[in-house]
């Protein structure tokens, strides 16, 4: 699975990349992949364990320099720009963000003002209002005087998310930004990169381990197998139980939801007591 | 590269700050040195006579037994004849196995820190060890009574100690009747180190018709600001430091409210024989009164 | 709880009042010391020749002053380097310049130079230089400025530096080990004017150079590649201030010697006080640092009555108590105190 197929008719893609390769020493990481993503879309990349999803969004941002292939935003490629641009264009959560010193919650979020900032970086009101909106839309405003190692980790995930929005950028790249959020933010987040998708135009690739959100959030999926790209497309199209199955190693069930029409992931396990039992009697702790 | 010589044996400074030094010189500066040993069964005087310190080695050949020496520290170096001896160390550390290489059968120390594990060593090997303090000039008549003791020339000792103190004595006479000047003796530029009260060099000063404006201070060596140095005004400033001329003038370059400075009184002297109490204190005195009272020197006559 | 961000108006603030507690210190610590001066006779006319005019003015008052420049470029570089490293209990003697310079003083004290002689904070400067040069290259692999390369080589200078001159001490003569110790105990003396203007001078330009990245260090501190995604070149950032802080602190140890703790403990002081933010710690910094060292000398020239103890050793005595518990309480922190 090479080249991908074009996403919306006519429109350039805001970040694309063809046949990027990448390893560790001699470790192959990634090999052969390509991906293209419209202004507005969203795109999910999911994949087991050690598929590669991470360094993919990482030679996206350009913090790695592939072994094959390139990366361009907005028509240029990566090298091409200068950083300052580069940065006003480009954002990125990283997973599990930390700081080294006790920032307030209102400091990191400027910190996304940077690189539209002179060099010394001093907020004017306008900065001030970006970032606060932001952190007010991830439900984080009230903690602007916080510290932030004083934060829980969901919270602090999403204060780095308000960072890279206030970054106002035409590219985000989300890796893994869901792991410390409980349901409620989980779906909150993505509603509101959905809406910053259709309000300006944000095209956002997130790397997901949830596949139901991903299917429930995403325009486009790409299914990373073993460093390569094992399927990409819409999540009806890409959620077949044989290929998960086969991707990632364990049964599941896919069925389409009633409401939705999204396909729903579920997993199968082995048949064994429990199917048994719950065939039999009822009342079976067959989880919630 | 030749090795300064050492100054006189002294206890560390003792300003609560030479923590470090003590570390460093790796010993508490409690004075005292190590205790004498049981009477040895001298049956005839010491052949082999190691002096450990320059003072010392100083008194041996000032008492005419220069040649029962077989070995001496490495910075002896006065009279001439003890610089063709073999070393045995330096003075702050001298080495136990050149001391044994040379077979003494009488060792000579001062008190110091450096010294004290050598000395027990020494010790423990049976040689005789004979202790001399160095801080008074009481301490140096003892002390060259002593060594005469163990060489077995009392009656030298007391002619040494008659001598020296005579020349002291000259140099009392030749200084009589001035007016005593304020003097003070500079020992380290920086730090600026000078001799407070309590000391050889303080007394010495006093023979020279001089008055210690540091006398009050009771460290034996202690560190002055300089605004102290402007305070007590000295008249004169003998600069016994191991630094440059140039440097100590440069120290007190600006300060032309110190009469010292405004008569260009800072004179230079050489270490060595203020800073060891042995024989030629009486040559140091001397030094000492012509820095104070030059004109008590000069040669012309009076008019009239 | 302080300010969720800094504005311009948070930091001239600051900084004025900084600044005005410095000069009240300056003036203060210029009129205390074991010998009573009065200002009133020394700038009488006539005044100039009385002994008043030399302690204040020629004995206290540029000691004084040399005193607030070390504290500056030691504080100011420390707080740097704390930002550089994303470590708060780094201190700039870590970089291992400063055991370079006391090496090249050393050297030259026992080879005969007066310890009163220019030639002192000269060759102590070209040994600081010699040290940045070398542990800059040291710490460069493959193009990138690694902060944990520079810690490392920092170590091992400092190690090399202290056999070096315990070397040199050992055979050093009494009076100029003496000397030698008084130099790497870290102390403060009445220089020229001139010299305090050079380096007061030096500590403007490092200051300034230093500010000129203060705020891609605040990125720094999300991580290399947080910074980077932020538009900051970090090689380059690392390099400056590596560069601007090792300087900074050459130029300190060269005409003091090494006073501990003033570069850990003013910046780490005042980002518990006034935020992470570099835009205005870096300035609080020298300001502070300068503040700090001012009243530590001033203690040090008089607690002893009419002799004195090397600043350095009451820095030392401060500093050791408060790295205790600095690392008491960044455990219990850890700990989920």
């Amino acid at each position: 699975m090479t080249a991908p197929p074009a996403a919306g008719a006519g429109t350039s893609p805001a970040i694309e990349a063809a046949d990027l390769a990448f390893a560790f020493g001699a470790r192959e990481v990634l090999a052969g992949v390509g991906l293209a993503v419209a202004p507005g879309e969203l795109v999910g990349v999911v994949g087991p364990n050690g598929s590669g999803k991470s360094t993919l969004v990482r030679l996206l941002a350009g913090l790695a320099v592939p072994r094959t292939g390139e990366v361009r935003l907005e028509g240029r490629p990566l090298a091409a720009w200068p950083r300052r641009e580069r940065a006003c264009r480009l954002a990125l959560v990283p997973q599990d963000p930390r700081l080294d010193f006790a920032f307030t919650v209102l400091e990191v979020a400027l910190m996304g003002r940077a690189p539209h900032l002179a060099s010394l970086g001093f907020a004017g009101a306008r900065d001030l209002a970006i970032a606060r909106e932001a952190l007010a839309r991830l439900e984080v405003g009230h903690l602007e005087h916080r510290s932030v190692d004083a934060l829980s980790g969901g919270e602090r995930q999403r204060v780095f998310l308000a960072r890279a929005l206030a970054q106002e950028p035409a590219v985000l790249l989300l890796d893994e930004p869901t792991t410390h959020l409980d349901l409620r933010h989980q779906t909150g987040l993505h509603d509101l990169v959905r809406a910053r998708c259709a309000e300006r135009g944000l095209a956002v690739v997130s790397v997901l381990h949830d596949l139901n959100l991903a299917a429930a959030f995403c325009d486009r999926v790409l299914v990373l197998e073993r460093g390569r790209a094992a399927a990409v497309g819409t999540p009806a199209e890409v959620f077949r139980p044989d290929l998960l199955a086969r991707v990632f190693d364990a049964p599941v069930h896919v069925e389409r939801h009633p409401l939705t029409g999204l396909p729903v992931v579920l997993p199968r396990g082995t048949p064994g007591p429990r199917a048994v039992r719950a065939s039999g009697s009822s009342g079976s702790a067959s989880g919630r | 590269m030749p090795l300064r010589p050492a100054a006189q044996a002294h206890d560390v400074p003792r300003a609560a700050a030479r923590l470090t030094a003590l570390v460093l010189l790796a010993a508490a500066a409690c004075g005292g040195g190590p205790a004498e040993p049981p009477r040895a069964i001298a049956a005839r005087a010491p052949a082999r006579v190691v002096p450990l310190a320059p003072s010392v080695t100083e008194i041996v050949f000032a008492l005419g037994e220069g040649a029962r020496v077989v070995g001496v520290c490495g910075q002896c170096d006065w009279p001439e004849e003890a610089t063709r001896l073999p070393r045995v160390g330096g003075y702050l550390a001298p080495s136990v196995e050149a001391v044994f290489a040379v077979a003494p059968d009488l060792v000579l120390a001062v008190p110091s820190p450096g010294n004290r594990e050598a000395v027990r060593a020494l010790e423990r090997a049976g040689i005789r060890v004979v202790v001399v303090r160095d801080r008074t000039l009481d301490d140096l008549w003892a002390g060259m009574r002593t060594v005469a003791e163990a060489l077995g020339v009392p009656a030298r000792g007391e002619a040494l100690v008659a001598r020296v103190r005579a020349g002291l004595e000259a140099v009392r006479v030749r200084v009589a009747g001035r007016t005593r000047r304020r003097v003070l003796l500079l020992v380290g530029h920086r730090p600026l180190i000078v001799a407070g009260g309590g000391t050889l060099q303080g007394e010495l000063l006093a023979i020279a018709g001089g008055d210690n404006v540091a006398a009050d201070v009771a460290e034996a060596f202690p560190q002055l600001a300089i605004e102290t140095v402007v305070d007590r005004a000295p008249e004169v400033i003998v600069d016994a430091a191991m630094g440059t001329e140039a440097g100590g003038r440069a120290l007190f370059a600006d300060l032309a409210s110190v009469p010292a400075v405004a008569s260009g009184r800072i004179v230079a002297l050489s270490p060595d024989a203020l800073f060891r109490a042995g024989p030629r204190v009486a040559e140091a005195a001397a030094a000492l009164a012509h820095a104070i009272h030059p004109e008590a020197f000069d040669t012309a006559p009076a008019p009239g | 709880m302080r300010p969720a961000h800094l504005t311009v108006r948070r930091l001239a603030l600051t900084c004025a009042a900084l600044l005005v507690l410095l000069a009240a210190s300056v003036a203060a610590a210029t009129l205390i010391g074991p010998v009573r001066a009065s200002l009133v006779a020394a700038l009488a006319p006539g005044g100039a020749a009385t002994a008043d005019h030399a302690i204040l003015f020629r004995a206290r008052l540029p000691r004084v002053l040399l005193g607030a420049v070390v504290g500056a470029s030691l504080a100011g570089a420390g707080a740097a380097l704390q930002a550089l490293l994303g470590n708060a209990l780094a201190d700039p003697h870590l970089l291992g310049v400063s055991a370079g310079a006391a090496v090249a003083g050393v050297v030259v004290l026992v080879a005969g130079a007066d310890p009163v002689s220019p030639l002192v904070p000269l060759a102590a400067f070209l040994g600081a230089l010699g040290t940045v040069a070398v542990v800059f290259l040291a710490a460069r692999a493959g193009g990138r400025t690694s902060p944990h390369a520079i810690l490392l080589v920092g170590v091992v200078c400092n190690a090399l530096a202290a056999s070096a001159i315990m070397l040199v001490n050992a055979i050093a003569s009494y009076t100029q080990a003496q000397g030698v110790l008084f130099w790497i105990m870290g102390s403060l003396s009445s220089q020229s004017y001139a010299l305090v203007a050079l380096v007061a001078l030096y500590a403007l330009a490092g200051a300034a150079w230093l500010s000129r990245h203060a705020h891609a260090l605040n990125l720094l501190a999300a991580g290399e590649e947080g910074a980077r995604t932020l538009g900051v070149d970090v090689e380059r950032t690392r390099r400056a201030v590596f560069l601007g802080a090792s300087l900074l602190v050459g130029a300190a140890v060269s005409v003091s010697g090494m006073i501990n703790f003033v570069g850990l403990i003013v910046p780490h002081l005042l980002r518990l006080v006034l935020g992470p933010d570099l835009r205005l710690l870096l300035p609080a910094s020298f300001l502070g640092g300068a503040v700090f060292l001012v009243w530590a000398d001033t203690l040090a020239r008089t607690v002893l009555g009419a002799s004195e103890l090397p600043v350095g050793v009451v820095t030392a005595f401060l500093g050791g108590p408060f790295f205790l518990w600095l690392l008491r309480r960044s455990l219990r922190r850890a700990s989920g105190g």
